[in-house]
C-alpha cells in the first residue's frame, strides 16, 4: 500500500490573481500581480500596506454558492467552499460517500467574524452561531457541509504550512486505504488580526513585497484558498479520470531554532527539502523547477535561501510566486501546490516579480520571467512559525 | 542611580515578564542580549514598542536598535538624548 | 500501534503511582474546572516559561513527563491535537487591537496565538528537528493526531511518536459558551453531579494527555490501539450502523467489548448520541463516562485514552467513573471509547491489552 502512487485529479483555487485556475495560470503567464490597496476589508492600515485581497465580497460569495440568508459562513469557509467546488468539479467526483475524505487547512479560520463580533455577540442572539467560529474546526465544518463531505474530516494549523501539511496527511490516507479520495488544501482570509499581529512583528513591507531581492523590506499578506482532490493512480485509472500530476514525495520537519524566526543555516528547510527527495526516490540533480516559500521578509529568504544553496550544487530555476499572490498563509502552500501542477502541465516556469538586487549572501538569484522550459520534477515549499517547514514535490503526468 | 534606569529596569521586568529578576538583579552595564540578561529578538521588538508607548521614541532602523538596547545605561542615555 | 507511555494533566489529582488512577478525587462546585497541577517549574525553566500560556505549559510538562517515564530524550514526531490552541493569548492579543484601534502592539501575544504554539515550542524545549504536526478539529483534535500518528507507526514502525491533546480554559469563552448554550449557566454545579441537570451544555475543563506510541511493542506497553475511526457528522441510525462496522472491521463483535467509554457531559441536546448506544448495542457491558472529573473541552478525550490504557494496566475501573451496575469480566482485553461534541466529530478507538 505505501508504495501506492497518488494523483492529482482537481484543482480549485482562489486568490488575489484570479477566481479560477485558470485565471491565476494567465496572471501567472502575464506577470499580474493582485497585490494593490486594501479595499474589502476594514482597517486603519488602510492605506500603510498593500495587500493580495480577494475582490469579492462576502455577499457576492454566498450569492455564487446559492447559501440561504443565515449561513453563518466565515470568509475562509466562503473562500473554501468556493474553491473546493472547482476541485470536486474537475475531478469529477459527483457522489460524496464516507470514502472521501476533507483535510483542511487554516491559520486564523474564522477570525474576521470573531474580530467583527468580539464585544457584540451579547447585541443579538442572531450573532450566538459565530461564538463556536473561534475554533478553526468551526471553518471546515462549513466548508464540509456545502460540499456534503461527512466521514473524516480534519484541520490542520501549523501556521504557513498548513496547506502543504494538509496535502501530506490527505496523502497518507489515502496510502493506508483509509479513504478512496480526499480533498486537500487550505484557506484564509485577510483580518486585522494577521495585519496587525504581522506589523507588530516588523514584518510587513509598505510596498510591494521583493522576494530573494537584497533591498527586501518584508511580505505583503494576502487571502485565497486552494484545494486538490487526490486519489491513488490505480483508481484514477480505473474510471478513466485524467491525471494532472503525480505527488511523488513530501516531508516536514521543524527548526527548533525560534518560535518565529528561521534558523541561519536552515536547518529545518534543509531537513524538509531532503527528507521529501529521500521521500521522492529523487536526488536534487531531478528538481527542475523550486516553487520556494520565499515571503521577502529578510530572514525567510535568507535562511530558504540558504538552505537550497546547501541542498542543491547548483540550484534549479527557482522562483517564489508571493508577489502575486501576497503571503497567504495557511493556503499559501495548497495556493502554491496549483501552481507547481500548472507549471507541470504547460511546461513553464513563473517569474518572480519586483526581483532588483541579487542577495549578497546567496550565490543565486531567483527567475525573473515566465519562460516555457522542461519541467519534470517541481518541488514546493513552506514553511511558517513554530518551525514549521514542509517540502511537496508533483511530477508531470505520463 | 537615576530615576530613568530603575524605571526602565522596573517597565522591563514587567513588560517582558522577567519574573526572576528584581530591579537590584540588573546592573546598569549588563548586557540586556547577552549572557547576563539573556533577551531575544522577540524582548528587541517588545522594547521598541515600550519605547514608542511610554517615552513617544518611534525607532525606524532596526540596527540602531542593537545600539541602544545595549544595556540599561545605553538605553536611558538613548531617551535622555530625544526628551 | 502500541501505547508505551501515557501522561496526563488535568482538574484531578493524577496519581503519580502505577498502581493508581488518582489521588484524592476532586469536588468542584462551579462549573470551570481549572488544572490541578500547579508545579510547572519543576519541568520549564523560567526563561523559557515567561512567554508559556497556560496551554503550553501543561503540553510542555504532559510531554516532558511521558518522554522521561520512558527514557525517551527525542522523539520521532510531535504530533499535537487542540481545540483552541492559545486561546486567552489570542484573546489578549485581540482585545488589544479593539481597544487600541489597532495602535502600537506587541507581539508576544500574537506570536502565542498560533495554534501550533504548544507543537513548536515542544519542540524547541526538545530542539527536536522531527515531523511536527497540528491539528485543531473540534472533538477531533486528539482523534485526528492520533489518526496520523497510528498511520505513521504502520508505514515504519520503530519510531517514537509523541502525540498529545491540548485545550486551555479561556475566561472569555467560559462567557460566551454560558450565552450560546455550551456551557451550564446554574450558579452552583457539582460535578460528580453533571449527568444529573436537566439543561443544555456542559462544565469547561482543561488538561493535556500525552503519549508515546510506536508500532513496535516496548516492555511493557499499556496497550494496543487497533483502530480509530472519525465521523464529521452523523444522525443515530448512522451511528449504530458505523458502531458496528468499525467493529466488524475489526473482527470484533459487541461481546467481545470488555468496557465502553463514552463522553457523557450532561447536555440534554446531545447526551443522547451515547444513550443510543449505551442503551442498545453496548447495555449489557460496563460502561463508563469521565468529563465530570475533567469537564469538557476539545481534547478531553484525551483523557479517556489515558484511563483506557491505565485500566488495562491495572485490570480494574474506576467506580467514580461507572455508569452502570456492570462489573467487567475477569480480564479486561478490548476497550471502546467513542465522542462526539454537539452532534459533530464523532469518533471511535478501539484499544486491546496487549
Amino acid at each position: 500500500m505505501d508504495n501506492e502512487r497518488i494523483v492529482v485529479t482537481g484543482m480549485g483555487v482562489t486568490s488575489a490573481i484570479g477566481n479560477n485556475v485558470e485565471e491565476n495560470f494567465s496572471a501567472l503567464q502575464q506577470s499580474k500581480s493582485g497585490i494593490g490597496k486594501i479595499e474589502i476589508l476594514e482597517t486603519v492600515h488602510q492605506d500603510h500596506f498593500p495587500v493580495g485581497e480577494i475582490k469579492m465580497s462576502n455577499e457576492a460569495l454566498a450569492e455564487y454558492l446559492k447559501l440561504p440568508d443565515f449561513h453563518y459562513f466565515t470568509r475562509a469557509a466562503l473562500l473554501g467552499a468556493y474553491a473546493a467546488k472547482q476541485a470536486l468539479q474537475q475531478a469529477n467526483i459527483e457522489e460524496i460517500d464516507f470514502q472521501t475524505g476533507f483535510v483542511n487547512g487554516t491559520s486564523v479560520g474564522g477570525m474576521d467574524v470573531t474580530e467583527k463580533l468580539y464585544h457584540k455577540y451579547k447585541e443579538n442572539p442572531s450573532n450566538f452561531p459565530f461564538i463556536e467560529a473561534q475554533h478553526p474546526g468551526f471553518t471546515t465544518n462549513k466548508i464540509a457541509d456545502y460540499l456534503g463531505i461527512n466521514g473524516v474530516v480534519t484541520t490542520i494549523s501549523t501556521a504557513c504550512s498548513s496547506g502543504a501539511n494538509a496535502v501530506m496527511m490527505g496523502a497518507k490516507l489515502l496510502k493506508q486505504n483509509r479513504l478512496k479520495r480526499v480533498l486537500v488544501g487550505a484557506t484564509d482570509c485577510l483580518s486585522k488580526f494577521t495585519l496587525n499581529g504581522f506589523h507588530s512583528l516588523r514584518i510587513l513591507s509598505p510596498d510591494l513585497c521583493q522576494p530573494f531581492d537584497q533591498h527586501r523590506k518584508g511580505l505583503n499578506l494576502g487571502e485565497a484558498a486552494g484545494y486538490l482532490v487526490l486519489e491513488t493512480e490505480e483508481d484514477a485509472k480505473k474510471r478513466n479520470q485524467p491525471i494532472l500530476a503525480y505527488l511523488e514525495g513530501y516531508a516536514n520537519a521543524n527548526d527548533a531554532h525560534h518560535q518565529t524566526a528561521s534558523s541561519a543555516t536552515g536547518e529545518g528547510s534543509f531537513l524538509a527539502m531532503q527528507q521529501a527527495l529521500n521521500n521522492a526516490n529523487l536526488n536534487p540533480k531531478q528538481i527542475d523547477y523550486i516553487n520556494a516559500h520565499g515571503t521577502a521578509t529578510p530572514n525567510n529568504d535568507l535562511s530558504e535561501g540558504t538552505a537550497i544553496q546547501r541542498l542543491f550544487q547548483e540550484t534549479p530555476t527557482l522562483s517564489s510566486t508571493k508577489a502575486f499572490t501576497g503571503h497567504t498563509l495557511a493556503a499559501a502552500g495548497a495556493i502554491e501546490a496549483v501552481f507547481s501542477i500548472l507549471s507541470l502541465q504547460y511546461q513553464c516556469v513563473f517569474p518572480n516579480l519586483n526581483f532588483q538586487t541579487k542577495m549578497e549572501d546567496l550565490n543565486f538569484s531567483p527567475h525573473n520571467s515566465f519562460q516555457k522550459q522542461e519541467v519534470n520534477y517541481v518541488l514546493s515549499n513552506s514553511f511558517g512559525f513554530g518551525g514549521n517547514c514542509s517540502s511537496l514535490i508533483f511530477s508531470k503526468a505520463l | 542611580m537615576s530615576n530613568l534606569r530603575v524605571e526602565l529596569k522596573e517597565k522591563i521586568i514587567e513588560q517582558l515578564n522577567l519574573e526572576d529578576l528584581s530591579v537590584e538583579d540588573i546592573q546598569n552595564d549588563d548586557l540586556l542580549f547577552g549572557d547576563e540578561i539573556g533577551l531575544d529578538s522577540i524582548d528587541a521588538l517588545e522594547l521598541i514598542v515600550l519605547l514608542e508607548k511610554d517615552y513617544g521614541i518611534k525607532l525606524t532602523d532596526p540596527a540602531e536598535g542593537k545600539e541602544v538596547f545595549k544595556s540599561i545605561e545605553t538605553l536611558a542615555q538613548f531617551i535622555e538624548s530625544k526628551q | 500501534m502500541f501505547v508505551n507511555g501515557i501522561s496526563t494533566l488535568n482538574a484531578q489529582d493524577i496519581s503519580s503511582s502505577e498502581e493508581s488512577f488518582f489521588g484524592e478525587v476532586q469536588t468542584y462546585s462551579s462549573p470551570i474546572l481549572k488544572t490541578y497541577f500547579s508545579d510547572f517549574r519543576k519541568y520549564i525553566k523560567p526563561a523559557a516559561m515567561r512567554r508559556m500560556s497556560s496551554s503550553v505549559k501543561m503540553g510542555v510538562v504532559a510531554a516532558s513527563k511521558v518522554l522521561a517515564s520512558i527514557n525517551i530524550t527525542q522523539p520521532d514526531a510531535i504530533i499535537v491535537g487542540t481545540g483552541m490552541g492559545c486561546k486567552t493569548d489570542s484573546d489578549v492579543f485581540l482585545e488589544n487591537l479593539l481597544a487600541s484601534n489597532e495602535g502600537l502592539l506587541s507581539p508576544t501575544k500574537f506570536i502565542q496565538s498560533t495554534h501550533n504554539t504548544v507543537a513548536g515550542q515542544i519542540a524547541l524545549q526538545l530542539k527536536c528537528k522531527a515531523y511536527n504536526m497540528t491539528f485543531v478539529q473540534g472533538a477531533a483534535s486528539f482523534e485526528t493526531a492520533l489518526l496520523d500518528a497510528f498511520l505513521q507507526s504502520i508505514s515504519s514502525k520503530n519510531r517514537h511518536l509523541l502525540v498529545g491533546g491540548v485545550d486551555e480554559i479561556s475566561k472569555y469563552s467560559n462567557e460566551l459558551h454560558q450565552l450560546d448554550g455550551q456551557l451550564k449557566t446554574e450558579q452552583e454545579i457539582c460535578n460528580f453531579n453533571l449527568l444529573d441537570y436537566a439543561s443544555t451544555g456542559s462544565i469547561s475543563g482543561e488538561g493535556a494527555s500525552f503519549f508515546v506510541v510506536s508500532g513496535e511493542k516496548s516492555e511493557p506497553s499499556y496497550a494496543s490501539v487497533k483502530d480509530i475511526e472519525t465521523y464529521n457528522q452523523l444522525d443515530k441510525e448512522g451511528l449504530k450502523n458505523k458502531a458496528l462496522n468499525f467493529l466488524k472491521k475489526n473482527e470484533l463483535s459487541t461481546d467481545d467489548i470488555d468496557v465502553f467509554i463514552c463522553g457523557n457531559n450532561g447536555d440534554v441536546n446531545y447526551d443522547d448520541f451515547y444513550h443510543s448506544l449505551q442503551s442498545d448495542i453496548f447495555s449489557q457491558i460496563p460502561q463508563l463516562y469521565y468529563k465530570h472529573l475533567v469537564g469538557e473541552f476539545y481534547t478531553s478525550s484525551g483523557f479517556a485514552f489515558w484511563l483506557a490504557c491505565k485500566i488495562l494496566r491495572l485490570q480494574e475501573i474506576p467506580e467514580i467513573c461507572q455508569l452502570n451496575n456492570f462489573k467487567p469480566n475477569s480480564s479486561i482485553k478490548t476497550i471502546l471509547l467513542y465522542n462526539q461534541y454537539k452532534g459533530r466529530d464523532h469518533s471511535f478507538i478501539l484499544l486491546q491489552a496487549c
